[in-house]
């Protein structure tokens, strides 16, 4: 019995730096159940009938064939789930150690679909490359983000750092040391704003819930940020133009609000002076919608298409003071509250943006959202 | 010229903040932290309190609530890079006036201090005056003729119509949805709605048509505001 137990232990050894400790229960059970298997079997297949058919063998010592035919079928039953084992476990096995791989940050694994594609393996492994790929695609897509996002926040750094040492060195005309003062009071503004827009797109990039929901009145949260904006509008000399019906609404408030002073801030910044910017509000039970025009510059069909990115700004001089992600902000809220944002425009005309949204249901004060009621 | 406590940790912030205080004419008191604050409360006269919150020894939430506690109403803004909701829910209950975060426009800042001076001289005279107009609002009186009130004349307005007109007034300039000011000036549970608004201040309107000290504006499509004719 103790040469049964040394022969899986070396075995182990053996396989252990084959294919990685992490299979080695699995393998260790596996092994001794071949093998006892297929020594008993053996021993009941062959030694039994043989000593029973060959009667010379009996006048051998017992014991000592006993621990011959023993061995022997140690031996063979050893090789037999060696390769067994390894047939069985070597796809298992590959598998672990692409994960491994994928752990340590290499995202390019792939391994063989070597099962048939609805073959439970066939499908954990067609899963397995998926996952790979798609673990890839966001690697790409950080990367770029961090790229964008460190050029973001340098270009203003370099302005200021640039010009506050030009007026150290002194020697500049009054105008342009007003000039430079100015460049680096602009930079530092959007700078600020910048983190700001940032530190919130991160946090609801981390959301998954939304929290902090209140009954409200949709079209009274459309006329505060009006108000709010009110310099802007009023600078510019811009009219408004409203059409809001009566709207109670059930969503975090101040979530919500953050997609309509977005939305206004681009049509009064895009506008020119004169000009008007509209808003109409209507529900039909199922779905709000919420339309925010302008008469502004407008943006073309290429513009349109990229404005949801990050940092994108369809003016690309930055001589705006935006950072491109109050888009990014909006979308992302919508989707947190089940809804969505279309654009219509055209250079020169003007753009119009269709937000909507779910209709809440209100039973007394509590709200119950018309997608879930319908579940 | 009015006392404003600056409560602030960080050297440069502070400096800066009384930098532009005395710009506009007001005149800065530099507090480090909390403890320094309560000293400084002791042995001037303070009309106003900017707060930070993160500072050491005492910070601004305590400091806030030992002065609230002991009575004192001065009307405080915090000025503060801590700017989650929970944080500014924090703020107001434990009674700060009003709240902004960092960075701030200085402009914002100085108007915020103007509205909390002018508030809260207005709620502890109970009178608002515009020009030559003076609103009493222990008796719902205005006097457009310089006599003092309680003499004969001057008009007793209904009470909506006065509350309306005295939150229109004290907040010049700012435009109010018929939404806001039905909250605030009617119970919730009443059965106007929006038009009623509109009706009071046609009356008003009617009623103050030939007065040069201020006039009431409509914002279409959002509500109306006050603005003083100077």
């Amino acid at each position: 019995m103790k040469e049964q137990e040394k022969k899986p232990w070396s075995k182990h050894r053996k396989l252990r730096g084959r294919f990685g400790i992490k299979s080695f229960r699995t393998e260790l059970i596996l092994t001794i159940f071949f093998m006892m298997l297929l020594t008993s079997t053996f021993t009941v297949l062959a030694y039994i009938p043989l000593r029973m058919l060959l009667p010379p063998l009996k006048n051998f010592n017992g014991i000592a064939t006993s621990i011959a035919v023993l061995v022997a079928c140690t031996v063979i039953g050893t090789c037999v789930s060696a390769f067994l084992t390894k047939w069985v476990l070597s796809p298992l096995n590959e598998m672990i150690s692409a994960t491994d791989r994928i752990a340590k940050g290499d995202f390019k694994v792939h391994i063989q679909e070597t099962f048939h594609e609805r073959s439970d393996f066939g499908i954990l492994q067609r899963s397995f490359n998926h996952m790979a790929s798609e673990l890839d695609g966001i690697e790409m897509f950080r990367n770029d983000f961090i790229n964008n996002f460190s050029h973001e926040f340098k270009t203003p750094i370099v302005s200021i750092q640039g010009f506050a040492h030009q007026l150290m060195a002194g020697g500049l005309t009054p105008e342009e040391e007003r000039e430079y003062v100015r460049i680096i009071a602009a930079e530092s503004d959007r700078l600020a704003k910048m983190a700001n827009n940032i530190l919130t797109l991160s946090k609801l990039e981390n959301q998954a819930i939304v929290t902090d929901k209140t009954v409200f009145y949709l079209d009274e949260q459309l006329r505060t940020c009006l108000v709010v904006l009110e310099k802007h509008w009023s600078g510019k000399n811009i009219e408004l133009n409203l059409e809001l019906e009566e709207v109670k609404y059930c969503f975090n408030e101040p979530m919500l609000s953050q997609v309509w002073m977005n939305l206004f801030g681009n049509a009064i910044k895009f506008t020119p002076v004169g000009g008007t910017v509209s808003c109409s509000l209507h529900t039909d039970g199922h779905t709000v919608t919420v339309r925010i025009s302008d008469t502004g510059i407008g943006m073309d069909e290429a513009t349109c298409r990229h404005i949801f990115e990050k940092f994108y700004q369809g003016d690309t001089s930055h001589a705006g003071d935006g950072n491109g992600i109050g888009l990014t902000i909006v979308q992302r809220v919508l989707v947190l509250c089940g809804g969505k944002i279309e654009v219509e425009s055209s250079l020169g005309c003007g753009s119009a943006f269709t937000v909507t949204l779910p209709a809440t249901v209100l039973h007394g004060n509590e709200a119950i959202e018309s997608n879930e009621k319908e579940r | 010229m009015f006392n404003i406590l600056v409560v602030e940790d960080d050297f440069n912030t502070r400096r800066l903040m009384c930098a532009v205080l005395e710009r506009y004419g007001y005149h800065p008191i530099p507090a480090t932290d909390g403890v320094d604050a309560l000293e400084q409360l002791d042995k001037k006269h303070v009309d106003l309190i900017l707060l930070d919150i993160m500072m050491p020894k005492m910070d601004g939430f305590e400091f806030t609530h030992i002065l609230r506690e002991g009575g004192n109403s001065l009307p405080i803004l915090m000025v503060t890079a801590k700017e989650t909701p929970a944080d500014k829910h924090r703020g107001f209950i434990i009674g700060t006036d009003d709240y902004m975060t960092k960075p701030v426009d200085e402009e914002e800042m100085i108007l915020r201090i103007a509205a909390l001076l002018r508030r809260s001289r207005i709620v502890s005279e109970r009178k608002l005056t515009v020009g030559s107009t003076v609103l009493y609002y222990d008796s719902l009186t205005v006097r457009t003729d310089g006599e003092p009130v309680g003499a004969a004349g001057g008009m007793e307005l209904p009470q909506k119509e006065f509350l309306v007109l005295f939150k229109l007034l004290s907040y010049p300039n700012k435009i109010f949805t018929r939404r806001q000011l039905m909250d605030e000036i009617w119970d919730m549970e009443s059965e106007s709605d929006e038009r009623t608004v509109d009706v009071h201040v046609s009356r008003l309107r009617d009623r103050f048509r030939d007065n040069d000290d201020f006039e009431i504006i409509t914002v279409r499509g959002l509500g109306y505001k006050a603005v003083y004719l100077k």
